[in-house]
């Protein structure tokens, strides 16, 4: 399969301080990558890269081979759907409102949601099994509820490649596991995600691939299984040492 | 209750043309209902113009002074609240007014100026309009020169311009002359419609009537924006283009009110959550919603401050007063809605 999104030698610092090191990967579609990290280590700031919500200070982000910034925002909300952690507008916007924001990109000055792009979004609705919550106010949802909403918008984007912030956080145990099978049949379906995560261990049973960042570097990227090995997380997760990087 | 679509907005056409036939009715010389539509039949060439004395007064007190007044009404409370609901909406907050970014003292100041030069009442008026486009350049620029994505510093910036206007406001009128032109500002900033003639509504009609639209068409991208800069950035929207774009046309807006009938402030915080209460939190309804709601409401307090007392009341005051009865009375209602 063909790399979709792709980090060239890619460096980042923020008021003086070196927050990303020289990272380079590639996801490609139908791949799930874990991406796990002590906090700090520079997962948030890389998701933002990797959305060109920030641009690299050296090196670059390519998305289909093109450099981010040579994309329109609305050509790349086309292509990656962001999932990020459920917080709350003060609005009390329905779920459907929230999952047809998805179609901003598609139809940004229509008066309504033309029909078309309604069917998007109950489908949508439909795959994350909350067609019942899409007329409550997105504001009295639980967390796990809101989780589903964001994905649904995301579904409904339309986008190849999904990036998702702790997915799993506020959530139960089963809606962790139907969470994590909805995600492993879009990767069947040749969807391409990247989830930051903190748990190691359901990342090493269900993401295909993990990469582990530690200070600011890749410190292992490989097979999930094997990258989150017992070793490995001791080091991984291991107290920072105060020397700073060079 | 949710009103939706087309039932919603033939029902507010009806009740705003009921209203201005109404309103075109009451006053010092009253008028039966049917000789205004007669009037307004007449005029349009649909049956012809009766030749009595009695028609003519009709014809000119319809005309001349009423309607000019009706529609500069309808169109300032229009103007307000849907420059209120825009800025509610690019700053994420109910509490906001149209007058954050310092539109309202910048317009007030540029109108005492123009009163203290003995301009008229068309070089007042674009020295107002003129005053508020400079002061919420002022506020952007302020929050410009520290962090320009950042909105706590367009609101820093809103308040410093906001304060250094009306400190130019105060200084306006400590050297104005206490004989008459300090009266003049006065009263100019009390608010009213006295003096809309029918050249000022027709230079008027136009921009409110695109500003709305274009407002509205924004509407499902201001929802967008409701989720955070960089979310919304995520969903395709270019963010810092709608937020300029948006605060700008409201800005229009809010100066061309203050430059045609003075300072009537509450009305643009307030109608945007009864918009709200009425249709939901989706701003392509909320923002066509509040102009219509403002129209009617302005137009009502216009009503009260004609015919309220012998001597006519300046509409800012009753706008004000029945705004914060209104405020105070949906209030419950909007603490359930919100987060809190």
């Amino acid at each position: 399969m063909s790399v979709v999104l792709c980090m060239d030698h890619v460096s980042f610092s923020h008021a003086g301080r070196i927050v990303l090191h020289d990272l380079s990967f590639g996801i490609r579609a139908g791949e799930m990558a874990a991406l796990l990290g002590h906090n700090g280590a520079g997962k948030t700031t890389l998701l933002r890269l990797l959305l060109g919500l920030a641009r690299p200070g050296a090196g670059q982000v390519l998305l289909e081979g093109r450099p981010m910034q040579a994309w329109s925002r609305r050509e790349v909300a086309r292509r990656i759907a962001y999932v990020p952690q459920g917080h709350v507008p003060l609005f009390p916007y329905s779920v459907r409102d929230i999952v047809g924001m998805g179609r901003l990109a598609e139809t940004p000055f229509a008066p309504g949601l033309p029909r078309h792009d309604r069917d998007e979004v109950t489908q949508a609705l439909h795959a994350l099994g909350i067609i019942h919550l899409a007329d409550r106010p997105y504001t009295q949802l639980s967390g796990g509820e809101r989780q589903a909403a964001l994905l649904a918008r995301a579904l409904a984007q339309g986008a190849r490649t999904l990036i998702l912030d702790e997915p799993e956080t506020g959530l139960d145990y089963g809606q962790k596991q139907r969470l994590y099978a909805l995600l492993q049949k879009l990767a069947a379906q040749g969807h391409a995600i990247v989830a930051t995560t903190h748990d190691p261990l359901a990342a090493a049973c269900v993401f295909g691939r993990a990469i582990a960042l530690r200070q600011g570097r890749i410190m292992a990227d490989g097979p999930a299984a094997e990258v989150l090995g017992p070793s490995m997380l001791e080091r991984l997760y291991a107290p920072r040492e105060t020397r700073p990087l060079e | 209750m949710r009103l939706r679509g087309l039932t919603a907005a033939a029902l507010a056409i009806i009740v705003l043309v009921g209203l201005a036939v109404f309103s075109a009715c009451i006053g010092r010389f009253a008028v039966q209902p049917a000789q205004v539509l007669h009037a307004l039949a007449a005029s349009l060439g649909l049956v012809a113009q009766a030749d009595t004395p009695q028609a003519h007064m009709v014809h000119s007190v319809v005309f001349g002074a009423r309607l000019p007044r009706i529609g500069g009404a309808i169109c300032v409370g229009a103007a307000l609240s849907v420059a209120g609901a825009a800025y509610q909406a690019v700053f994420r907050n109910p509490l906001v007014s149209p007058g954050l970014l310092g539109v309202l003292a910048g317009a007030g100041t540029g109108a005492a100026l123009g009163i203290v030069w003995g301009l008229g009442p068309a070089g007042v008026g674009g020295l107002s309009f003129l005053g508020g486009l400079l002061a919420v350049a002022c506020g952007v620029g302020v929050a410009h020169l520290f962090d320009a994505a950042s909105m706590l510093m367009l609101v820093f910036g809103g308040l410093i311009s906001s304060a250094l206007f009306t400190a130019l406001l105060s200084l306006l009128k400590y050297i104005a002359d206490p004989q008459n032109q300090l009266p003049d500002i006065v009263f100019w900033l009390l608010g009213s419609l006295t003096q809309v003639t029918p050249h000022a509504l027709g230079v008027m009609v136009g921009p409110v009537v695109v500003g709305i639209v274009l407002l509205s068409a924004c509407g499902r991208m201001l929802d967008g924006l409701a989720m955070g800069d960089e979310e919304a950035r995520t969903l395709g929207i270019p963010v810092m283009a709608l937020r300029y774009g948006v605060i700008g046309a409201a800005t229009v807006l809010a100066a061309l009110t203050v430059s045609v009938a003075g300072m009537i402030g509450w009305v643009g915080l307030v109608v945007p959550h009864v918009a709200r209460l009425l249709v939901g939190p989706c701003n392509m309804r909320v923002l066509p919603t509040s102009a219509c709601l403002g129209g009617m409401f302005l137009l009502v307090c216009d009503d009260l401050a004609r015919t309220l007392s012998v001597e006519e009341i300046p509409v800012g005051l009753i706008a004000d007063l029945l705004g914060v009865a209104l405020f105070v009375a949906v209030l419950p209602l909007l603490r359930r809605g919100w987060r809190a």
